[in-house]
Protein backbone atom coordinates (compact mmCIF):
# COMPACT_ATOMS: atom_id res chain seq x y z
CA UNK A 1 0.00 0.00 0.00
CA UNK A 2 1.66 3.68 -1.06
CA UNK A 3 2.67 5.58 1.80
CA UNK A 4 0.03 8.29 3.37
CA UNK A 5 2.26 11.29 3.58
CA UNK A 6 -0.68 13.84 4.35
CA UNK A 7 -3.69 13.15 6.48
CA UNK A 8 -6.21 16.03 7.28
CA UNK A 9 -8.61 14.44 9.97
CA UNK A 10 -12.02 16.00 10.50
CA UNK A 11 -10.06 19.72 10.23
CA UNK A 12 -12.57 22.91 10.49
CA UNK A 13 -11.01 26.30 10.07
CA UNK A 14 -12.65 29.55 10.39
CA UNK A 15 -11.35 32.85 9.15
CA UNK A 16 -12.67 36.13 10.09
CA UNK A 17 -15.91 34.40 12.04
CA UNK A 18 -16.87 32.45 8.94
CA UNK A 19 -16.59 28.73 9.11
CA UNK A 20 -14.22 28.24 5.48
CA UNK A 21 -13.21 24.69 6.11
CA UNK A 22 -15.88 22.19 7.86
CA UNK A 23 -14.72 18.88 8.87
CA UNK A 24 -12.62 18.16 5.79
CA UNK A 25 -10.84 15.01 6.18
CA UNK A 26 -8.10 14.49 3.14
CA UNK A 27 -5.76 11.62 2.30
CA UNK A 28 -2.50 12.26 0.14
CA UNK A 29 -0.58 9.13 -0.79
CA UNK A 30 2.29 8.85 -2.69
CA UNK A 31 1.45 8.49 -6.33
CA UNK A 32 -1.36 10.37 -6.22
CA UNK A 33 -2.29 13.27 -8.02
CA UNK A 34 -5.16 15.13 -6.49
CA UNK A 35 -7.31 18.08 -8.63
CA UNK A 36 -9.02 20.12 -6.43
CA UNK A 37 -12.00 22.23 -7.68
CA UNK A 38 -14.22 25.13 -5.94
CA UNK A 39 -15.75 28.46 -6.45
CA UNK A 40 -14.01 31.23 -5.16
CA UNK A 41 -14.23 31.92 -1.55
CA UNK A 42 -14.77 27.93 -1.50
CA UNK A 43 -11.77 27.68 0.52
CA UNK A 44 -9.00 25.92 -1.52
CA UNK A 45 -6.42 27.84 -0.39
CA UNK A 46 -7.10 28.05 3.17
CA UNK A 47 -6.95 23.83 2.63
CA UNK A 48 -3.46 24.54 0.98
CA UNK A 49 -2.43 26.38 3.63
CA UNK A 50 -3.29 24.04 6.10
CA UNK A 51 -1.25 21.30 4.88
CA UNK A 52 1.61 23.37 4.48
CA UNK A 53 1.03 24.48 8.36
CA UNK A 54 1.01 27.69 7.79
CA UNK A 55 -2.73 27.84 9.37
CA UNK A 56 -3.47 25.70 12.66
CA UNK A 57 -7.42 24.11 12.35
CA UNK A 58 -10.07 25.36 15.13
CA UNK A 59 -10.16 21.72 15.11
CA UNK A 60 -9.10 18.05 13.60
CA UNK A 61 -5.78 17.32 13.15
CA UNK A 62 -2.74 17.70 10.12
CA UNK A 63 -0.67 14.73 10.23
CA UNK A 64 2.47 14.85 7.59
CA UNK A 65 4.84 12.07 7.63
CA UNK A 66 7.15 14.36 6.13
CA UNK A 67 10.54 16.76 7.03
CA UNK A 68 10.40 20.23 6.75
CA UNK A 69 11.68 20.93 3.14
CA UNK A 70 9.85 18.00 1.62
CA UNK A 71 6.41 19.70 0.98
CA UNK A 72 6.98 21.82 -2.54
CA UNK A 73 4.99 24.86 -3.07
CA UNK A 74 3.71 26.52 -6.33
CA UNK A 75 1.95 29.74 -5.76
CA UNK A 76 -0.52 31.85 -8.08
CA UNK A 77 1.99 34.17 -10.68
CA UNK A 78 3.63 36.47 -7.75
CA UNK A 79 3.65 39.91 -9.44
CA UNK A 80 5.01 41.64 -5.96
CA UNK A 81 7.93 38.56 -5.93
CA UNK A 82 8.87 39.63 -9.99
CA UNK A 83 10.30 43.18 -8.53
CA UNK A 84 13.19 41.09 -6.19
CA UNK A 85 16.75 41.81 -7.69
CA UNK A 86 16.94 38.01 -8.50
CA UNK A 87 17.89 36.36 -11.62
CA UNK A 88 16.28 33.00 -12.20
CA UNK A 89 18.83 30.42 -11.57
CA UNK A 90 18.80 31.97 -7.82
CA UNK A 91 14.95 31.63 -7.32
CA UNK A 92 15.46 28.00 -8.82
CA UNK A 93 18.05 27.36 -5.95
CA UNK A 94 16.00 28.52 -3.31
CA UNK A 95 14.41 25.17 -3.38
CA UNK A 96 17.74 23.50 -2.50
CA UNK A 97 17.73 25.24 0.65
CA UNK A 98 16.86 22.08 2.93
CA UNK A 99 19.11 20.28 1.53
CA UNK A 100 21.99 22.99 2.39
CA UNK A 101 24.27 22.64 5.36
CA UNK A 102 23.97 25.52 7.93
CA UNK A 103 26.98 27.53 6.40
CA UNK A 104 28.42 28.13 3.06
CA UNK A 105 26.33 27.98 -0.72
CA UNK A 106 25.61 25.75 -3.32
CA UNK A 107 27.76 22.61 -3.23
CA UNK A 108 28.41 20.88 -6.72
CA UNK A 109 25.80 18.62 -6.30
CA UNK A 110 23.24 21.23 -5.69
CA UNK A 111 24.37 23.04 -8.48
CA UNK A 112 23.98 19.98 -10.32
CA UNK A 113 20.16 19.65 -8.71
CA UNK A 114 19.46 23.26 -10.07
CA UNK A 115 21.03 22.95 -13.76
CA UNK A 116 18.82 19.31 -14.34
CA UNK A 117 16.23 21.30 -12.82
CA UNK A 118 16.11 24.37 -15.20
CA UNK A 119 17.36 21.62 -18.05
CA UNK A 120 14.07 19.68 -16.86
CA UNK A 121 11.69 22.32 -17.50
CA UNK A 122 13.32 23.44 -20.96
CA UNK A 123 14.01 26.99 -18.86
CA UNK A 124 18.13 26.92 -18.65
CA UNK A 125 18.82 29.36 -21.91
CA UNK A 126 16.57 31.72 -18.69
CA UNK A 127 18.76 30.74 -16.33
CA UNK A 128 20.64 34.52 -15.74
CA UNK A 129 17.92 36.37 -16.75
CA UNK A 130 16.72 38.61 -14.46
CA UNK A 131 13.25 37.50 -13.01
CA UNK A 132 11.27 40.92 -13.27
CA UNK A 133 12.08 40.18 -17.52
CA UNK A 134 9.60 36.62 -16.85
CA UNK A 135 6.28 36.51 -18.74
CA UNK A 136 4.24 34.97 -16.80
CA UNK A 137 4.39 31.18 -18.90
CA UNK A 138 7.67 31.45 -17.86
CA UNK A 139 7.27 32.50 -14.19
CA UNK A 140 5.22 29.32 -14.08
CA UNK A 141 7.94 26.98 -15.17
CA UNK A 142 10.78 28.94 -12.85
CA UNK A 143 8.70 27.66 -10.01
CA UNK A 144 8.02 24.12 -11.21
CA UNK A 145 12.02 24.04 -12.20
CA UNK A 146 12.20 25.42 -8.41
CA UNK A 147 9.88 22.99 -6.55
CA UNK A 148 11.76 20.16 -8.55
CA UNK A 149 15.29 21.33 -7.67
CA UNK A 150 13.99 20.95 -3.73
CA UNK A 151 13.06 17.06 -5.00
CA UNK A 152 9.78 17.50 -2.16
CA UNK A 153 7.90 13.88 -2.08
CA UNK A 154 4.61 16.23 -1.87
CA UNK A 155 3.58 18.71 -4.33
CA UNK A 156 1.13 21.80 -3.66
CA UNK A 157 0.06 23.90 -7.10
CA UNK A 158 -2.44 26.78 -6.02
CA UNK A 159 -3.98 27.50 -9.31
CA UNK A 160 -0.42 28.19 -11.08
CA UNK A 161 -2.27 28.57 -14.46
CA UNK A 162 -4.56 31.10 -13.34
CA UNK A 163 -3.08 34.28 -15.08
CA UNK A 164 -1.39 32.62 -18.36
CA UNK A 165 -2.67 32.72 -22.17
CA UNK A 166 -4.42 28.90 -23.54
CA UNK A 167 -1.07 28.11 -24.64
CA UNK A 168 0.97 28.71 -21.64
CA UNK A 169 -2.02 26.86 -19.33
CA UNK A 170 -1.69 23.37 -21.92
CA UNK A 171 2.32 23.92 -21.81
CA UNK A 172 2.57 23.51 -17.81
CA UNK A 173 0.10 21.07 -17.32
CA UNK A 174 1.38 18.98 -19.87
CA UNK A 175 5.29 19.28 -18.35
CA UNK A 176 3.48 19.22 -14.59
CA UNK A 177 2.16 15.65 -15.88
CA UNK A 178 5.59 14.31 -17.16
CA UNK A 179 7.10 15.89 -14.15
CA UNK A 180 4.83 13.71 -11.78
CA UNK A 181 5.54 10.49 -14.60
CA UNK A 182 9.01 10.65 -12.87
CA UNK A 183 9.05 11.53 -9.72
CA UNK A 184 7.48 9.45 -6.73
CA UNK A 185 5.40 12.18 -5.02
CA UNK A 186 1.86 13.08 -4.05
CA UNK A 187 0.57 16.05 -5.92
CA UNK A 188 -2.64 18.32 -5.08
CA UNK A 189 -3.63 20.95 -7.98
CA UNK A 190 -5.63 23.48 -6.97
CA UNK A 191 -7.46 24.82 -9.90
CA UNK A 192 -10.30 26.54 -11.61
CA UNK A 193 -8.95 25.28 -15.28
CA UNK A 194 -12.09 23.15 -16.49
CA UNK A 195 -9.81 22.08 -19.10
CA UNK A 196 -6.33 21.81 -17.50
CA UNK A 197 -6.89 17.94 -16.27
CA UNK A 198 -3.57 16.17 -16.67
CA UNK A 199 -3.84 12.66 -18.23
CA UNK A 200 -1.92 11.32 -15.05
CA UNK A 201 -4.43 13.03 -12.67
CA UNK A 202 -5.64 10.30 -10.28
CA UNK A 203 -8.67 11.96 -8.37
CA UNK A 204 -11.15 15.16 -8.51
CA UNK A 205 -12.56 16.38 -5.92
CA UNK A 206 -14.56 19.63 -5.31
CA UNK A 207 -14.76 22.02 -2.20
CA UNK A 208 -18.07 23.28 -1.51
CA UNK A 209 -19.59 24.73 1.61
CA UNK A 210 -16.46 23.95 3.61
CA UNK A 211 -16.71 20.05 2.53
CA UNK A 212 -14.41 18.33 0.19
CA UNK A 213 -16.64 15.77 -2.28
CA UNK A 214 -15.22 12.96 -4.81
CA UNK A 215 -16.02 13.83 -8.21
CA UNK A 216 -14.72 10.54 -10.23
CA UNK A 217 -12.07 8.55 -11.18
CA UNK A 218 -9.55 10.07 -13.76
CA UNK A 219 -8.38 8.36 -16.66
CA UNK A 220 -5.39 6.20 -16.27
CA UNK A 221 -1.93 7.63 -16.38
CA UNK A 222 0.52 7.73 -18.93
CA UNK A 223 3.99 7.29 -19.90
CA UNK A 224 6.31 10.04 -19.97
CA UNK A 225 7.85 11.03 -23.40
CA UNK A 226 10.95 12.65 -22.41
CA UNK A 227 13.95 10.76 -21.50
CA UNK A 228 15.86 13.90 -19.55
CA UNK A 229 12.68 13.68 -17.36
CA UNK A 230 13.80 10.04 -16.25
CA UNK A 231 17.51 11.04 -16.27
CA UNK A 232 16.16 13.73 -13.06
CA UNK A 233 15.89 11.34 -11.10
CA UNK A 234 17.38 8.20 -12.34
CA UNK A 235 14.15 6.62 -12.26
CA UNK A 236 14.29 5.30 -15.56
CA UNK A 237 11.66 1.76 -14.77
CA UNK A 238 9.47 4.42 -13.82
CA UNK A 239 9.40 6.35 -17.27
CA UNK A 240 9.82 4.96 -21.00
CA UNK A 241 12.18 1.92 -20.17
CA UNK A 242 8.79 0.44 -18.69
CA UNK A 243 6.34 0.56 -21.40
CA UNK B 1 43.28 67.44 9.69
CA UNK B 2 44.26 63.54 10.28
CA UNK B 3 46.44 64.56 13.39
CA UNK B 4 42.68 64.99 15.59
CA UNK B 5 41.22 62.08 17.25
CA UNK B 6 38.07 62.91 16.76
CA UNK B 7 37.96 63.87 12.66
CA UNK B 8 39.72 60.02 12.93
CA UNK B 9 36.92 58.71 14.62
CA UNK B 10 34.43 60.48 12.46
CA UNK B 11 35.51 59.22 9.45
CA UNK B 12 36.03 55.57 10.71
CA UNK B 13 32.37 56.41 12.22
CA UNK B 14 31.44 57.55 8.74
CA UNK B 15 32.70 54.67 6.54
CA UNK B 16 31.02 52.19 9.26
CA UNK B 17 27.95 53.77 9.39
CA UNK B 18 27.28 53.84 5.59
CA UNK B 19 27.91 50.82 5.34
CA UNK B 20 26.00 49.38 8.16
CA UNK B 21 22.85 51.75 7.12
CA UNK B 22 22.78 50.80 3.62
CA UNK B 23 22.73 47.01 4.57
CA UNK B 24 20.04 46.91 6.71
CA UNK B 25 18.13 49.58 4.12
CA UNK B 26 18.35 46.62 1.45
CA UNK B 27 17.18 44.20 4.05
CA UNK B 28 14.01 46.82 4.79
CA UNK B 29 13.79 47.72 1.23
CA UNK B 30 13.08 44.44 -0.11
CA UNK B 31 10.69 43.09 2.55
CA UNK B 32 8.88 46.29 1.58
CA UNK B 33 8.85 47.76 4.94
CA UNK B 34 11.22 50.74 4.93
CA UNK B 35 8.69 52.01 7.45
CA UNK B 36 10.53 49.46 9.99
CA UNK B 37 13.55 51.60 9.93
CA UNK B 38 11.75 54.83 10.99
CA UNK B 39 9.94 53.35 13.34
CA UNK B 40 13.64 52.24 14.46
CA UNK B 41 14.74 54.97 14.76
CA UNK B 42 11.69 56.97 16.13
CA UNK B 43 12.08 54.61 19.03
CA UNK B 44 15.69 54.82 19.40
CA UNK B 45 15.54 58.78 19.53
CA UNK B 46 12.87 58.01 22.10
CA UNK B 47 14.93 56.34 24.41
CA UNK B 48 17.88 58.28 23.83
CA UNK B 49 15.76 61.31 25.01
CA UNK B 50 15.09 59.25 27.83
CA UNK B 51 18.13 58.19 28.88
CA UNK B 52 19.75 62.33 28.67
CA UNK B 53 16.62 62.69 31.25
CA UNK B 54 17.01 60.05 33.39
CA UNK B 55 21.13 60.64 33.30
CA UNK B 56 22.47 57.27 31.84
CA UNK B 57 24.15 57.12 28.40
CA UNK B 58 22.00 57.49 24.71
CA UNK B 59 23.24 54.79 23.37
CA UNK B 60 22.00 52.35 26.26
CA UNK B 61 18.21 54.25 26.08
CA UNK B 62 18.51 54.04 22.32
CA UNK B 63 19.08 50.15 22.42
CA UNK B 64 16.40 49.59 25.27
CA UNK B 65 13.69 51.34 23.17
CA UNK B 66 14.83 49.46 19.69
CA UNK B 67 14.64 46.07 22.00
CA UNK B 68 11.14 47.15 23.26
CA UNK B 69 10.08 47.96 19.75
CA UNK B 70 10.94 45.17 17.96
CA UNK B 71 8.68 43.00 20.69
CA UNK B 72 5.96 45.60 19.93
CA UNK B 73 6.56 45.60 16.25
CA UNK B 74 7.10 41.71 15.60
CA UNK B 75 3.39 40.71 15.08
CA UNK B 76 3.42 43.48 12.55
CA UNK B 77 6.49 42.64 11.24
CA UNK B 78 5.76 39.10 10.70
CA UNK B 79 2.39 39.78 9.13
CA UNK B 80 2.61 40.00 4.89
CA UNK B 81 3.00 43.55 3.54
CA UNK B 82 -0.75 44.70 3.82
CA UNK B 83 -1.35 46.99 6.29
CA UNK B 84 1.93 46.89 8.02
CA UNK B 85 3.02 50.04 7.00
CA UNK B 86 0.09 51.67 8.09
CA UNK B 87 1.07 49.99 11.40
CA UNK B 88 4.28 50.71 11.88
CA UNK B 89 3.33 54.85 11.13
CA UNK B 90 1.21 54.75 13.82
CA UNK B 91 3.80 53.58 15.96
CA UNK B 92 6.06 55.93 14.42
CA UNK B 93 4.28 58.90 15.09
CA UNK B 94 3.25 57.82 18.79
CA UNK B 95 7.27 57.75 19.50
CA UNK B 96 7.69 60.87 18.07
CA UNK B 97 4.97 62.57 20.31
CA UNK B 98 6.38 61.20 23.11
CA UNK B 99 9.77 62.05 22.13
CA UNK B 100 9.21 65.59 21.83
CA UNK B 101 6.84 65.75 24.89
CA UNK B 102 10.26 63.80 27.30
CA UNK B 103 12.74 66.86 25.81
CA UNK B 104 10.35 69.68 26.70
CA UNK B 105 10.92 68.15 30.29
CA UNK B 106 14.81 68.62 30.02
CA UNK B 107 16.42 70.77 32.02
CA UNK B 108 18.75 73.71 30.90
CA UNK B 109 20.22 74.05 27.05
CA UNK B 110 18.62 71.13 25.11
CA UNK B 111 22.01 70.86 23.39
CA UNK B 112 22.50 67.27 23.90
CA UNK B 113 18.94 66.09 22.71
CA UNK B 114 19.57 68.63 19.71
CA UNK B 115 22.35 66.50 19.32
CA UNK B 116 20.13 63.32 19.08
CA UNK B 117 18.37 64.74 16.32
CA UNK B 118 20.62 66.04 14.09
CA UNK B 119 23.65 63.86 14.86
CA UNK B 120 27.35 64.91 16.09
CA UNK B 121 29.80 62.73 14.09
CA UNK B 122 32.52 64.92 15.53
CA UNK B 123 31.79 64.20 19.11
CA UNK B 124 31.76 60.27 18.41
CA UNK B 125 33.72 58.60 21.55
CA UNK B 126 36.17 55.65 21.10
CA UNK B 127 33.45 53.41 22.95
CA UNK B 128 30.65 54.65 20.89
CA UNK B 129 33.54 54.10 17.43
CA UNK B 130 33.60 50.20 18.91
CA UNK B 131 29.95 49.57 19.20
CA UNK B 132 29.51 50.85 16.03
CA UNK B 133 32.43 48.34 14.30
CA UNK B 134 31.32 45.43 16.35
CA UNK B 135 27.39 46.31 14.67
CA UNK B 136 28.80 46.27 11.63
CA UNK B 137 30.71 43.21 11.75
CA UNK B 138 27.66 41.51 12.96
CA UNK B 139 25.41 42.21 10.43
CA UNK B 140 27.25 41.66 7.96
CA UNK B 141 28.20 38.55 8.42
CA UNK B 142 24.89 37.68 9.23
CA UNK B 143 24.05 38.51 5.51
CA UNK B 144 27.13 37.00 4.44
CA UNK B 145 26.77 33.60 5.71
CA UNK B 146 22.61 33.76 5.42
CA UNK B 147 22.20 35.12 2.05
CA UNK B 148 20.93 31.88 0.72
CA UNK B 149 17.84 31.91 3.39
CA UNK B 150 17.81 36.11 3.24
CA UNK B 151 16.64 35.70 -0.69
CA UNK B 152 14.43 33.20 0.08
CA UNK B 153 12.06 35.56 2.33
CA UNK B 154 12.52 38.47 0.35
CA UNK B 155 11.38 36.36 -3.01
CA UNK B 156 8.33 34.51 -1.13
CA UNK B 157 7.96 34.09 2.75
CA UNK B 158 5.47 31.03 1.86
CA UNK B 159 7.58 29.89 -0.85
CA UNK B 160 10.72 30.17 1.47
CA UNK B 161 8.65 28.17 4.36
CA UNK B 162 7.68 25.36 2.33
CA UNK B 163 11.89 25.31 1.09
CA UNK B 164 12.54 24.48 5.06
CA UNK B 165 13.45 28.33 5.64
CA UNK B 166 13.15 29.28 8.66
CA UNK B 167 10.94 32.22 8.42
CA UNK B 168 10.46 33.04 11.66
CA UNK B 169 13.84 33.35 12.68
CA UNK B 170 14.86 35.45 9.44
CA UNK B 171 12.27 37.96 10.21
CA UNK B 172 13.02 38.44 13.67
CA UNK B 173 17.21 39.25 12.93
CA UNK B 174 16.10 41.61 10.54
CA UNK B 175 14.07 43.50 13.07
CA UNK B 176 16.65 42.70 15.47
CA UNK B 177 19.47 44.19 12.97
CA UNK B 178 17.27 47.30 12.59
CA UNK B 179 17.20 47.82 15.81
CA UNK B 180 21.11 47.70 16.34
CA UNK B 181 21.63 49.44 13.19
CA UNK B 182 19.84 52.45 13.95
CA UNK B 183 20.82 52.73 17.78
CA UNK B 184 24.66 52.19 16.79
CA UNK B 185 24.00 55.03 14.20
CA UNK B 186 22.21 57.27 16.16
CA UNK B 187 25.23 59.86 16.48
CA UNK B 188 26.27 60.12 13.29
CA UNK B 189 23.01 61.60 11.71
CA UNK B 190 20.51 61.67 13.92
CA UNK B 191 17.22 60.44 14.60
CA UNK B 192 15.31 62.64 12.18
CA UNK B 193 17.59 61.87 9.02
CA UNK B 194 18.87 57.99 9.22
CA UNK B 195 15.90 57.39 7.87
CA UNK B 196 17.51 58.95 4.50
CA UNK B 197 21.01 56.83 4.83
CA UNK B 198 18.98 53.86 5.78
CA UNK B 199 16.41 54.24 2.45
CA UNK B 200 18.06 56.30 0.05
CA UNK B 201 21.35 53.98 -1.00
CA UNK B 202 19.65 50.83 -1.31
CA UNK B 203 16.73 52.45 -3.34
CA UNK B 204 19.34 53.92 -5.34
CA UNK B 205 21.57 49.95 -5.58
CA UNK B 206 18.13 48.51 -6.54
CA UNK B 207 17.75 50.86 -9.56
CA UNK B 208 20.99 49.44 -10.64
CA UNK B 209 21.18 45.87 -10.60
CA UNK B 210 19.35 42.64 -10.38
CA UNK B 211 21.98 40.34 -8.79
CA UNK B 212 20.77 40.72 -4.81
CA UNK B 213 24.86 40.29 -4.53
CA UNK B 214 25.62 43.41 -6.24
CA UNK B 215 22.46 45.22 -4.40
CA UNK B 216 24.51 44.97 -1.15
CA UNK B 217 27.61 45.79 -2.16
CA UNK B 218 26.44 48.58 -4.31
CA UNK B 219 23.78 50.08 -1.23
CA UNK B 220 27.01 49.98 0.46
CA UNK B 221 29.35 51.70 -1.97
CA UNK B 222 26.79 54.22 -2.37
CA UNK B 223 26.08 54.53 1.78
CA UNK B 224 30.50 55.10 2.36
CA UNK B 225 29.43 58.20 -0.40
CA UNK B 226 27.41 59.56 1.47
CA UNK B 227 28.33 59.28 4.78
CA UNK B 228 31.72 60.33 3.86
CA UNK B 229 31.31 62.76 0.98
CA UNK B 230 28.45 65.00 3.74
CA UNK B 231 31.05 64.98 6.09
CA UNK B 232 34.08 66.16 3.77
CA UNK B 233 31.40 68.63 2.53
CA UNK B 234 29.87 69.51 5.90
CA UNK B 235 33.84 69.89 7.07
CA UNK B 236 34.81 72.72 4.12
CA UNK B 237 31.27 74.56 3.95
CA UNK B 238 30.58 74.24 7.78
CA UNK B 239 27.07 72.58 7.90
CA UNK B 240 25.63 70.28 10.09
CA UNK B 241 26.88 66.37 8.93
CA UNK B 242 24.28 64.66 9.17
CA UNK B 243 21.99 67.04 7.01
CA UNK B 244 24.69 67.38 4.38
CA UNK B 245 25.10 63.14 4.52
CA UNK B 246 21.57 62.90 3.56
CA UNK B 247 21.28 65.20 1.00
CA UNK B 248 24.48 63.23 -0.56
CA UNK B 249 22.51 60.30 -0.09
CA UNK B 250 19.61 61.74 -1.68
CA UNK B 251 21.12 63.15 -4.83
CA UNK B 252 23.11 59.46 -5.20
CA UNK B 253 19.29 58.14 -5.05
CA UNK B 254 17.96 60.80 -8.16
CA UNK B 255 21.38 59.71 -10.27
CA UNK B 256 20.86 56.33 -9.88
CA UNK B 257 17.21 56.70 -10.84
CA UNK B 258 17.96 58.39 -13.94
CA UNK B 259 20.95 56.53 -14.86
CA UNK B 260 18.94 53.39 -14.22
CA UNK B 261 16.96 50.62 -15.35
CA UNK B 262 14.34 49.39 -13.84
CA UNK B 263 11.93 52.08 -15.60
CA UNK B 264 11.97 49.57 -18.49
CA UNK B 265 10.35 46.77 -16.32
CA UNK B 266 8.62 44.21 -18.28
CA UNK B 267 5.97 43.75 -15.67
Amino acid sequence: MALSLTILDQVSVTLAGRRVLNAVSLKLHEGDFVMLRGANGAGKTTLLRCLLGMIRPASGSVQRALDPGETGYVPQVQHGALAMPLLVRDVVAIGRCAHLPFWGGLRPADEQAVDLALQTVGIAHLAKRPIRMLSGGEMQKMQLARVLAQQPRILLLDEPTVHLDAASRHEFIALLNHVFQTRPMAVLLVTHDEHAVPPCCTRELTLHDGGVREVGQAPLPVQPSTSILADYTGSAERSGKGA
Amino acid sequence: MFEFAFLRYALAGSVLAGILLSLTGVLLLLLDMPFLGTCMSHAAFLGAIVAVLVGVHPLAGALTACALAVLAIWPVAERTKAGANGALSVVMAGTMGLAFVFMSRLPGPKSEALTLIWGSVLTLTAAELAWLAGTTLVVTLLVIIFHRWIAAVLYDRDVARSSGVPVRAVLFGVLLAAGATVSASLDIVGGLLIFALLVNPASAAYHLTDRLKWTFLLAAVFGIVSTLGGLWISYWLDLPAGAVMALVSTLIFIAALAAGHRHCQRN
